[in-house]
């Protein structure tokens, strides 16, 4: 988003060019010389945008916590996982509660598997909670069903250019007896075509 | 200006049914006055629409609030240029700028094609003016026109979502809408070419280049995307598998897919039917796109609201898939091939297995996106297909992809002959076994990350092999300077190295997403003059010290604005700002929950990307969510090679393509290229 038309333009130029010569810098605000800014001299914002954000809490960074929460999916709707909606959308009140129960649970001493299971348990949550289905029964089918597919239809592919193999050579060998050899027009046209071919 | 918007609405509704109904009838009686008259319709049906859209389009800036859509999408202090943006940020808008733009295209297809293919123009134009009076028709009868008024005259319209408040925004929906739109060109050719029976190459060359645009609009429009999902939605990612997202990339690998199977029936007189079939297939995923984009059957962050309209879109995705199919079907004899394969070593096997792997990652994104639909109606249970799901199948179809990129120029056509392969494959194979040790030598472990790269060096020495192959055989015969020989070596076959250029954009983009693997994230509190550090993978380490919060007002927001000072391995290199914003409407009313405005320090290395959270407590006090995204840079890079390649390889003149009119069938070595030579 933007505040002069310049930069509406510079930032029109990053997603058209490459960002490296052109990516907008971020420059900090020359407080002292914007005329509409108001500057907060004490400690206290005039109102926080959005209302207080969250104070940090003492597993808010932990790596088994964010392990946990990149596997479980924010029930409010936007299809992140619940780390990335915390961290990323400030107004969500179900990531920053989902968050809440799984630290709540990592400090019970329960183990990652043990607080998904707690999840899918909840009538609230279920299957649906988890980022990506559990490989059994029929969820197999959504993990195997692409990769067998394309792996059969390769097999059958080169089972196929096989056989044609055979054909071709079968075919080669009696067209060859049937017809007289080229002469050097002949050949020299054949390796034109193939050099045209070839570009 | 709604009467008249309306007014024009029925006006091309009616002469694109008459277009498509005269389109069909005059050609199958064969009467030439009804095919001009075709080409008449498809000029006025674009010009009604042109004049629907200066319709809205005047309501959009004249702040006419009596317009729902107009209230809906805009206020009085929204910028110009997202007024101009909100045309297409709604529905209903969307629906027009659809219409608008193939109706431009189905004039530009009437007047551009050559002569030549002119037989297949009246059928080229009855489908398109179908697709566009389907359009036309849901507008009208879906309650879904842009020019519906409201019972009374708000003092000022609701504005544009915040997050569509981004250039990224105003760019990103037209381009992947030309790239949907211009789809229906080439398919409309295929199945004109069906229906007219005249299946040689002809109805191919007619629509290459249409098949090229929207392939080029459609790789700009995802990028965009990508960059503005980067740029705005605060998360540190370009890409999250959601619906949405993956509605476009399964028409655009579909289409990859056609643009190399294309070639085979352009020099071998082979694939006739899979590529048929290819642009058949893209066309129904384009529609199938649309369908999720507005039915909100599948949930997704990115959709339209809800509505009853994508079930239009069903309807028209069942309808246009049995009728093409059918008619597939019915002229399947006509479309034997006119040689057959001959190895297994060969540039044409290379390519089906490229086919393979291409329609095989669509395939699976659309399996994965279609499962929790699937899970629900066998088991009765919801279920959520997220990344983990779509990398774990994708990955490894990903990079037998790649390593075919790489594969398939190498080998020559018909078949590879031992001394060919050794010729060719020394040097790529050894580029790539050099970039793997060199990375696993400096300390990469992740197998992923390797291959990825690897494979990428395997196919970036594979393009500077043929590029300075061809530029030493220029030098050779023509005694040419470098520069020059590599500019005519290009210029003289566009298509293939405007095509390699191509590869090597999608290896950057490869080495990009690798890089976003190694993403480092945390959160931060911090008070005025408290610093955090986060250690970069590539060794180094940022210093980021909170400077303040500033808070000020701007046209249509208010802002607070947390600025860091950064230091690198201690060096002051300069500071990032994050923004959490307020939009209010003209009287100061908020309009739409708060957002974030990420700041970005970017290198070709890596990326600071800094998200400003809020205050805890209503101080300076604030908190961070702090990451290091490696090569991020190289997306946009890699895009921008991209599009560089693909216009080489669309831009007009050059040598012009020779398509053999006739070859012979049989298989014998001789044959089949005399045949060619000596027409």
């Amino acid at each position: 988003m933007t505040d002069t038309r310049r930069e509406f333009l510079r930032y029109a130029a990053a997603g058209l060019l490459p960002a490296a010569f052109v990516t907008p810098r971020r420059q900090a605000p020359r407080l002292t010389q914007r005329p509409d800014s108001t500057r907060v001299a004490a400690d206290t914002l005039v109102a926080p945008i959005g209302g207080m954000s969250r104070p940090l809490g003492p597993l808010d960074n932990d790596p088994g916590v964010i392990a946990i929460e990149h596997r479980l999916r924010c029930s409010c709707g936007c299809t992140l996982d619940v780390y990335t909606c915390r961290t990323t959308d400030f107004s969500c009140t179900y990531s920053p509660e989902m968050h809440r129960l799984v630290v709540a649970q990592v400090q019970q001493g329960a183990t990652a598997d043990q607080i998904l299971k707690w999840f899918v348990a909840q009538p609230e949550y279920g299957d649906k909670v988890l980022m990506s289905p559990p490989a059994r029964g029929f969820n197999l089918a959504g993990y195997l069903v692409p990769g067998l597919l394309v792996a059969a239809v390769a097999l059958v592919l080169a089972a196929w250019l096989s056989a044609r193999r055979g054909r071709t050579a079968l075919a080669v060998a009696e067209h060859a007896g049937a017809q007289p050899p080229p002469d050097a027009d002949q050949l020299e046209r054949l390796r034109r075509a193939l050099d045209d071919v070839e570009s | 200006m709604t009467f008249l918007g309306t007014f024009m609405l029925w006006a091309a509704l009616l002469l694109g049914c008459w277009t498509a109904a005269v389109g069909l009838f005059g050609n199958w009686q064969n009467r030439p006055v009804l095919a001009t008259a075709v080409t008449r319709g498809s000029f006025a049906v674009c010009a009604a629409l042109l004049v629907a859209s200066a319709a809205l389009w005047k309501g959009i800036l004249g702040h006419d609030f009596n317009i729902e859509y107009v209230a809906s999408y805009t206020s009085r202090n929204l910028p110009t240029y997202y007024l101009v943006s909100a045309f297409w940020a709604g529905q209903k808008g969307s629906l027009l700028f659809w219409a608008v733009i193939l109706s431009i295209f189905g004039a530009l297809a009437q007047a551009l094609t050559s002569s030549r293919h002119k037989m297949l123009l009246p059928y080229v134009a009855a489908v398109v003016n179908l697709v566009i009076a389907f359009f036309v028709a849901v507008m009208l009868f879906g309650h879904a026109s842009p020019f519906e008024r409201l019972g009374f005259t708000p003092a000022d319209g609701r504005g544009l979502n915040p997050q569509l408040q981004n250039p990224g925004m105003v760019m990103h929906p037209p381009m992947l809408y030309l790239g949907y739109i211009s789809i229906t060109i080439p398919f409309a050719f295929a199945i004109a070419a069906l229906l007219a029976r005249r299946l040689d190459a002809g109805w191919i060359i007619a629509m290459r280049k249409w098949a090229l645009a929207s392939w080029l609009f459609l790789s700009i429009g995802i990028t965009l995307g990508m960059w503005w999902a980067y740029v705005e939605l605060g998360w540190g990612g370009v890409w999250a598998w959601d619906p949405v997202e993956n509605a476009p990339l399964l028409a655009w690998l579909t289409l990859t897919a056609f643009l190399h199977s294309v070639m085979i029936q352009e020099k071998r007189g082979m694939l006739k039917r899979w590529n048929v079939s290819l642009v058949i297939g893209t066309f129904l995923l384009s529609i199938f796109g649309t369908f999720i984009t507005r039915s909100g059957a599948i949930s997704s962050v990115h959709s339209f609201t809800q509505s009853d309209i994508g079930y239009f879109f069903l309807a028209l995705l069942l309808v246009a898939a049995v009728v093409s199919f059918t008619l597939l079907y019915t002229r399947w004899p006509m479309l034997e091939a006119e040689v057959q394969l001959e190895s297994l070593l060969s540039r044409e096997s290379a390519f089906l297995f490229n086919n393979l792997a291409l329609v095989g990652i669509a395939f699976s994104v659309l399996w994965g996106t279609l499962f929790p639909i699937l899970s629900e109606a066998v088991r009765g249970t919801k279920i959520t297909v997220g990344p983990a799901f779509f990398n774990r199948v994708n990955i490894p179809l990903g990079l037998f992809l790649l390593a075919l990129t790489g594969i398939g120029p190498l080998i020559a056509w018909r078949k590879a002959s031992a001394a060919n392969l050794r010729r060719q494959f020394i040097l790529p194979v050894a580029g790539s076994m050099v970039t793997a040790g060199a990375l696993f030598a400096a300390g990469l472990r992740d197998f992923y990350a390797i291959m990825a790269l690897g494979l990428g060096g395997f196919v970036v020495t594979t393009v500077a092999q043929e590029f300075y192959r061809g530029v030493r055989a220029r030098i050779s015969l023509h005694g040419e300077r470098i520069p020059s020989a590599l500019v005519h070596l290009v210029a003289r076959n566009r298509r293939r190295y405007g095509g390699y250029i191509v590869h090597v954009g999608i290896v950057i983009y490869f080495v990009a997403f690798t890089g976003l693997a190694f993403q480092v994230k945390t959160e931060a509190v911090l008070s005025p003059g408290e610093t955090a550090t986060l250690r970069s993978p590539f060794g180094h380490t940022y210093q980021l010290t909170h400077l303040g919060v500033s808070q000020y007002e701007r046209q249509n927001r208010q802002v607070s604005a947390a600025t860091l000072q950064v230091r690198r391995n201690g060096k002051l290199i300069g500071t990032v700002e994050s923004e959490r914003r307020q939009y209010v409407d003209s009287f100061g009313n908020p309009t739409f929950e708060p957002s974030t405005v990420v700041g970005i320090r970017s290198d070709l290395r890596e990326d600071l990307y800094v998200v400003y959270a809020g205050s805890p407590d209503g101080t300076e006090r604030a908190r961070f969510t702090l990451m290091i995204n490696p090569l991020v840079s190289w997306f946009w890079i890699g895009g921008a090679v991209l599009v560089i390649g693909g216009l080489i390889t669309m831009w007009p003149g050059g040598p012009q393509l020779r398509t053999p009119r006739r070859r012979v069938v049989a298989q014998a070595g001789y044959a089949v290229p005399l045949a060619g030579v000596s027409e």
